[in-house]
């Protein structure tokens, strides 16, 4: 390398510097230019969403659902005392309701005439038990006047069962009984509801409230 | 950190694929939760056996004729597992040119003799003629797996054949025992 190359090279780094440095000016102005462009403006709205809980649950000292009932005579009366809580944060849409199925096929539970009914009473505080008969010690209303099974597969609204959130209950004493006035002759059973069996499935639902509007 | 290659051709758009139905299932998913919640339920099972209930005559058809006993006798079997209250008689008599009469009984012990536990037993209707049909119920019942005795007398052997044929009904409601109210 010579002596007189040394001005040249200095000469080629200050256009290469001089030509960072424009680039970088028109940058920093374009994005100044986009900044100014996007200016935003937020707030914040907080949501938490609601539950349904419905809870089904032995109302002592009933012994709750999942019993067997033999050699059901008609005029015999089941009783099971149950609690239902709504344990959920929203209030249900003005009632609880129940479809009742049975799960053979028989006229114990497709007979519209004879065959097993249901029957629901609530109570204001828990049943008590007696041989032979179920007490409410506070105040008592019929929710369900007896209905056979048949009729209950499709759910039926409970009088008067609306429950507020939050652990409200429903003492409910639900009586299944048989209804039948069926007539054998010489022994011969006719084909009915005589020496059938049936699982019943209650299933008590609630549904939710009705939507609401806010304003905020 | 190494980043794997992202695949070429056919594996490219399956890969593409995949994950369209990932974020799909994710867009959805919290649609079908929410509409889970519109309704909250419990459920409890209780399960019901019937009994049968009813009871038969054993002969159902007694037959009087010449040379025949006055009294004959049958047995009633509670063919149930119910108890019962009562239960109803249908007689049939048949035509016979006789002035022949019958009576029946029912007595919870076998006849002897003639004599139920050295009585007449609890009789069952009437005086029944040759031609007749009657109806009647009686409270003398077979307990559940046991049986109950009759006794058909005639008041004098006929000549010709007659025969009494007894059909015994059980209704379920009201011939069976009181109901059981039970507490689980």
């Amino acid at each position: 390398m010579s002596q007189q190359d040394t001005p040249k090279k200095d000469h080629r780094v200050k256009m290469v510097l001089a030509a960072v440095f424009a680039l970088a000016v028109a940058l920093f102005t374009a994005s100044a230019v986009y900044a100014g462009l996007t200016a935003d403006a937020s707030g914040t709205e907080q949501i938490s969403s609601g539950t349904l809980s419905l809870v089904l649950s032995a109302d002592a000292p009933s012994l709750g659902f999942s019993n067997t009932f033999p050699l059901m005579a008609p005029g015999d009366i089941d009783n099971v005392a149950v609690n239902v809580t709504n344990n959920g944060t929203l209030a249900n849409g003005g009632s609880v309701s129940l479809a009742v199925t049975g799960d053979g096929l028989n006229a114990l539970t497709n007979s519209a005439t004879e065959g097993l009914t249901v029957a629901v009473t609530k109570c204001s505080q828990a049943w008590t038990f007696a041989p032979g008969s179920a007490t409410c010690g506070g105040s008592s209303s019929l929710v369900l006047a007896t209905t056979p099974v048949q009729s209950l597969s499709g759910g039926i609204a409970l009088a008067s069962s609306s429950l507020a959130p939050g652990g409200s209950v429903n003492h409910l004493l639900v009586s299944v009984g048989l209804y039948g006035t069926e007539i054998t002759h010489n022994g011969v059973v006719p084909p009915g509801i005589q020496g059938q069996t049936a699982t019943l499935t209650f299933t008590f639902s609630e549904a939710q409230r009705a939507g609401i509007v806010t304003n905020q | 950190m190494s980043h794997p290659p992202w695949p070429r051709g056919r594996r490219a758009r399956t890969t593409a694929a995949s994950a369209a139905v990932v974020l799909l299932a994710g867009i959805l998913a919290p649609d079908v939760a929410s509409a889970a919640l519109d309704h909250g339920t419990a459920r409890g099972t209780e399960a019901a056996a019937s009994a049968a209930w009813g009871a038969a005559p054993s002969p159902a058809t007694l037959t009087w004729g010449l040379g025949s006993a006055a009294r004959q006798t049958a047995t009633v079997a509670n063919t149930g597992g119910v108890a019962l209250t009562a239960m109803t008689y249908k007689v049939v008599m048949s035509n016979g040119l006789t002035l022949s009469t019958w009576s029946l009984a029912a007595c919870a012990t076998p006849w002897v003799a003639g004599l139920c536990n050295g009585g007449t037993g609890s009789a069952v209707g009437g005086t029944y003629r040759a031609g007749t049909t009657t109806t009647v119920t009686s409270t003398l019942v077979p307990p559940v797996g046991g049986s109950s005795y009759l006794q058909a007398t005639a008041s004098s052997v006929p000549a010709l054949t007659v025969t009494m044929t007894l059909t015994i009904t059980v209704a379920g409601r009201s011939q069976t025992r009181t109901p059981v109210v039970t507490n689980r």
